[in-house]
């Protein structure tokens, strides 16, 4: 008995280790990539192991003055990202946990049809209605600002709910005992809900940031400029027809592109957890 | 300090009157138990006098101040929750001076206060801790020392002792009624646990269905119940009734028919050797024992009056009984409550 | 459910939601109903003129050809992703219930795709699979065989497929972990006394007691799928060779900003909003079921 349960618990970490490797394989190999010559990767030759060439590429990338993406420094790029991201993140966060506060802790005419309304923005993913978006953005003199890109993907019902959901698990009795001791509707807020939402704003941060980091189709559409895309734009238009696509940056900007979120993840990895699994039940 | 005036307090939820017309006076200082069945609604008539909940009719006074229409914070009240209802992300500091802070009470002044709460409570070790770190006990302290550093008019308890074990129960009793001593604030307490409310209160309200069934010490709920009501609610085990058809004929009273119900104490019923009455004082009953419940220091014996199918309880505290065996209770005539039939009211 | 406490505040509420609902109905409402209007017309040429055409725009697309290979394409992407994503997942959660050392460190590296965009994990794939360039193609084509995704359109789909897969097996392992986790280990041992052979216990307990976390993965599948995929198939296959990778939300792009077709692709984003309508109730409804249980 002792010998088996031994024996199947090498096995299960056997196998998850192999399942471990097929998932981390193309991070991986994006990562040998970035570490070879460009005639290297062209010859189809490249091995499993990384290749010499890995400071140079990356001093390639980071040049300010050589500027490898359409011109633009990806110090710029990354900037955009961010910026972005941070708009996203952040403003998504605030209006959410505002209109789930309204909705929970006040009894107000129309208060059914605010929530059937926000509820009713989960059924329009940003996809389904992208030409009618875009020309609302652009009669707004959105195209190309930072606005543009944040502000129409900030409202959507995921976060709402997250909140909504964790309010209504808050005992009734705690408002009850601020108002007897003297909290009006904006001190609560401040002063109790917002502490005890610390760690569903933990959780959602990440989700969020994943989600405003990785937007694709919105930057794609709303910015001309090259000087305003995503550092996620710029790596798409790297890739070339024709066949000059230098492989061994692509994969080195890949990279770079994918650290932030992945490392977002890593590090706040407990609460995205219960953040994920919080926000679908 | 101040009184308390509730006058034709109604309240309904749509069409379901939860509380039906209730007048009451409570004097400077008494403190008061509320106690009743569950849903009886002597939480809902706790939180209309806390402002939590809104009046359908009628009106509240807390001091001269008609107080109907004030805010919570505004009614100089102060409320302890059964689930402590404490802040968890402050410290028992914190928690303890946030009601002061939100009122603007210089900061030396809420030090102060604080402290002599804490040394009160005994809680001066733990003024750092949060919340999660306490035990059950300790918490229903904190939220205690919450209320009385507001230093308010009337203190209001929603069954604040529930959640606690039974020994702790005891023990935060004698607090309370320590605390009140000390203070001597007006007190509402509500409780479904009539030995908290027979500790603790100078005046019982029992309350069932939205209605007062009667208002008084403990001892007069005990000794004269208004209804049948009350003298099943109160007591342990409930008051014995005998409908009036049965009693007729054992009982020497006068007009005693089915019009009329006649209850009597368990712990009031003897068992005797006695074969026949020796004098006009008592009456003696034939009785089948059919369970007997030793619970250490007395008995329980449970049974039926001879042939009828009414039921007895009655307390012993010796132990020797022998089930099915036929024997004689004998009551005095003193010990007995004649109820109406119809409506349940004291006679 | 609803709060016992409230706060009694005219104006307060309305505040709050301001800005939630302001930018709802610039870019969520406003431009949904847009659609369902752009919908019932057709634009000339030059777009100079249009005209109410009632329901031409929706009998057109079901007569194209394209759209009928775009739903196909969308059935046969959607049921492989999720299939490969449930069995595979499932099989490493379930092991990684069993071990009790490393737990953290193997789910650390499985959920690191979920972070990667879609963007990227495209170029990624369509590197590895790059006949005479990528590592896997040059394995396959050893293998003798005439790997070409972008002449392939099977091939394509099965760089799509891979792809979307590789993506969104860390957010149904994660889910399927915390499900496993949450079967109280009694009735595992129950059942072993009732002599369930491990095997048993697996289809027996296992699989009926994570049934609702099966479904509700499918129903994320099913909408990332659909919605979440735009960059992968934009990155790897640009929806060809031909339309054999163009999905529902690839073929609305195509036809509305590539093509200026705005008639069509709006029709074509009507069907997809009541597609979404439907499945979010189905969700919700669902939801609610379990939380009366």
């Amino acid at each position: 008995m002792e010998e088996n349960q031994k024996f199947s618990t090498a096995l299960s970490h056997f196998i998850l280790i192999i399942g471990i490797i097929i998932i981390t394989f193309p991070i991986y190999y994006a990562l040998v990539t970035s570490s070879q010559s460009l005639q290297t990767v062209l010859s189809g030759k490249t091995t499993l192991l990384p290749g010499g060439n890995f400071l140079e590429n990356y001093k390639e990338i980071f040049s300010t003055n050589k500027n490898i993406i359409q011109g633009i420094s990806i110090w710029r790029l990354l900037l955009n990202s961010l910026i972005v991201t941070i708009c996203i993140t952040f403003g998504k966060t605030i209006i959410s946990i505002m209109s789930a506060y309204a909705i929970v802790y006040f009894k107000f005419p129309f208060q059914k049809t605010a929530f059937a309304l926000i509820f009713l923005t989960l059924m329009l993913p940003i996809e389904v209605r992208i030409v009618p978006t875009f020309q609302m953005a652009s009669s707004l003199n959105f195209l190309d600002s930072y606005q543009g890109l944040s502000v129409p993907l900030i409202a959507s019902a995921t976060a709402t709910f997250l909140f909504r959901q964790f309010f209504m698990s808050i005992p009734d009795e705690l408002c009850e005992a601020a108002r007897i001791d003297g909290a009006g509707p904006l001190r609560f807020f401040f002063d109790t809900i917002l502490p005890l939402s610390k760690t569903s704003i933990a959780a959602l941060f990440v989700i969020l940031f994943i989600y405003g980091w990785n937007q694709y189709l919105w930057p794609l559409l709303i910015t001309t400029k090259q000087s305003m895309g995503t550092i996620i734009i710029a790596l798409t238009q790297m890739i070339a027809n024709d066949g000059t696509t230098p492989w061994h940056l692509v994969m080195g900007v890949a990279l770079i592109a994918m650290l932030p979120p992945i490392l977002v993840v890593v590090l706040m990895q407990k609460w995205f957890v219960k953040g994920l699994i919080d926000s679908e039940k | 300090m101040a009184k308390v005036l509730l006058k034709n307090l109604k309240k309904s939820y749509q069409n379901n009157q939860i509380i039906k017309n209730i007048n009451l006076e409570i004097n400077d200082g008494e403190f008061i138990v509320v106690l009743g069945p569950s849903g009886c609604g002597k939480s809902t008539m706790l939180r209309m006098i806390a402002g939590l909940e809104k009046v359908t009719e009628g009106e509240i006074y807390i001091g001269q101040t008609n107080v109907t229409k004030l805010e919570p914070k505004d009614r100089s009240i102060a409320m302890v929750f059964q689930n402590y209802a404490l802040y968890p992300h402050m410290t028992v500091y914190k928690n303890i001076a946030y009601g002061l802070k939100l009122h603007k009470v210089p900061k030396a002044e809420i030090e102060k206060k604080v402290e002599i709460a804490a040394e009160m409570l005994q809680l001066k070790d733990l003024l750092q801790r949060k919340p999660n770190q306490l035990s059950g006990g300790q918490r229903q302290r904190v939220a205690m020392g919450r209320a009385i550093v507001r230093e308010p008019n009337v203190f209001l308890f929603d069954e604040p002792l529930s959640n606690l074990d039974a020994k702790l129960r005891t023990q935060m009793r004698f607090e309370i009624k320590n605390i009140h001593r000390n203070v001597k604030t007006t007190s509402i307490y509500v409780t479904h646990d009539q030995i908290e409310a027979m500790t603790l209160a100078d005046r019982i309200i029992l309350l069932n269905k939205g209605e007062i069934e009667q208002i008084g010490t403990p001892n007069e709920l005990y000794e004269s119940p208004a209804s049948t009501f009350v003298g099943g609610f109160i007591g342990n085990p409930p008051m014995n009734f005998i409908s009036g058809e049965i009693a007729n004929k054992y009982l020497q009273i006068d007009s005693l028919n089915s019009s009329k119900i006649a209850g009597i104490r368990p712990e009031r019923i003897q068992i005797t050797d006695k074969e026949r009455e020796t004098n006009k004082n008592e009456c003696l009953i034939p009785f089948n024992i059919k369970m007997c419940e030793s619970i250490g220091h007395e008995t329980l014996i449970y049974g039926n009056i001879e042939n009828s199918n009414t039921e007895l309880i009655v307390k012993e505290s010796s132990h020797s009984f022998v089930k099915n065996k036929k024997i004689n209770l004998q009551i005095l005539y003193k010990d007995l409550h004649l109820f109406n039939a119809t409506n349940g009211k004291r006679l | 459910m609803e709060k016992r406490a409230i706060f009694n505040s005219k104006l307060f509420p309305y505040f709050f939601l301001a800005p939630q609902l302001l930018i709802s109905f610039a870019f969520f409402f406003w431009p949904a109903l847009i659609a369902i209007w752009q919908s019932f017309q057709e634009e000339d040429a030059f777009g100079l003129n249009t005209e109410f055409v009632w329901f031409d725009n929706y009998i057109e697309i079901f007569k194209d050809s394209n759209y009928i290979t775009a739903i196909i394409v969308t059935i046969i992407f959607s049921i492989s992703v999720t299939a490969i994503c449930l069995i595979f997942s499932l099989f490493l959660a379930g092991l990684a219930n069993k071990i009790k050392a490393g737990k953290i460190f193997y789910q650390t590296l499985i959920i690191c795709p979920y972070a990667v965009a879609p963007a990227i994990a495209g170029v990624l794939w369509f590197f590895l699979f790059s006949p005479s360039i990528g590592y896997l193609a040059n394995i396959l084509i050893k293998n003798d065989i005439h790997w070409n995704p972008s002449l392939n359109g099977n091939h394509a789909l099965i760089l799509i497929i891979l792809s979307a897969s590789w993506k969104q097996i860390s957010y149904n392992f994660l889910f399927y972990l915390a499900s496993l986790q949450s079967i109280p280990k009694s009735l595992l041992e129950a059942a072993s006394i009732d002599g369930a052979s491990p095997l048993r216990r697996f289809f027996d307990i296992i699989i009926p007691m994570i049934s609702p976390t099966t479904f509700f993965l499918f129903i994320m599948n099913m909408i990332y799928t659909f919605f979440d995929t735009f960059g992968i198939i934009y990155t790897t296959t640009h929806g060809g060779p031909g339309y054999s990778t163009t999905n529902l939300v690839y073929k609305v792009y195509v036809d509305g900003i590539v093509n200026l077709n705005l008639g069509s692709s709006s029709a074509q984003s009507v069907i997809l909003m009541i597609f979404v309508s439907f499945i979010t109730i189905l969700h919700f409804r669902f939801v609610e079921k379990k939380v009366h249980y």
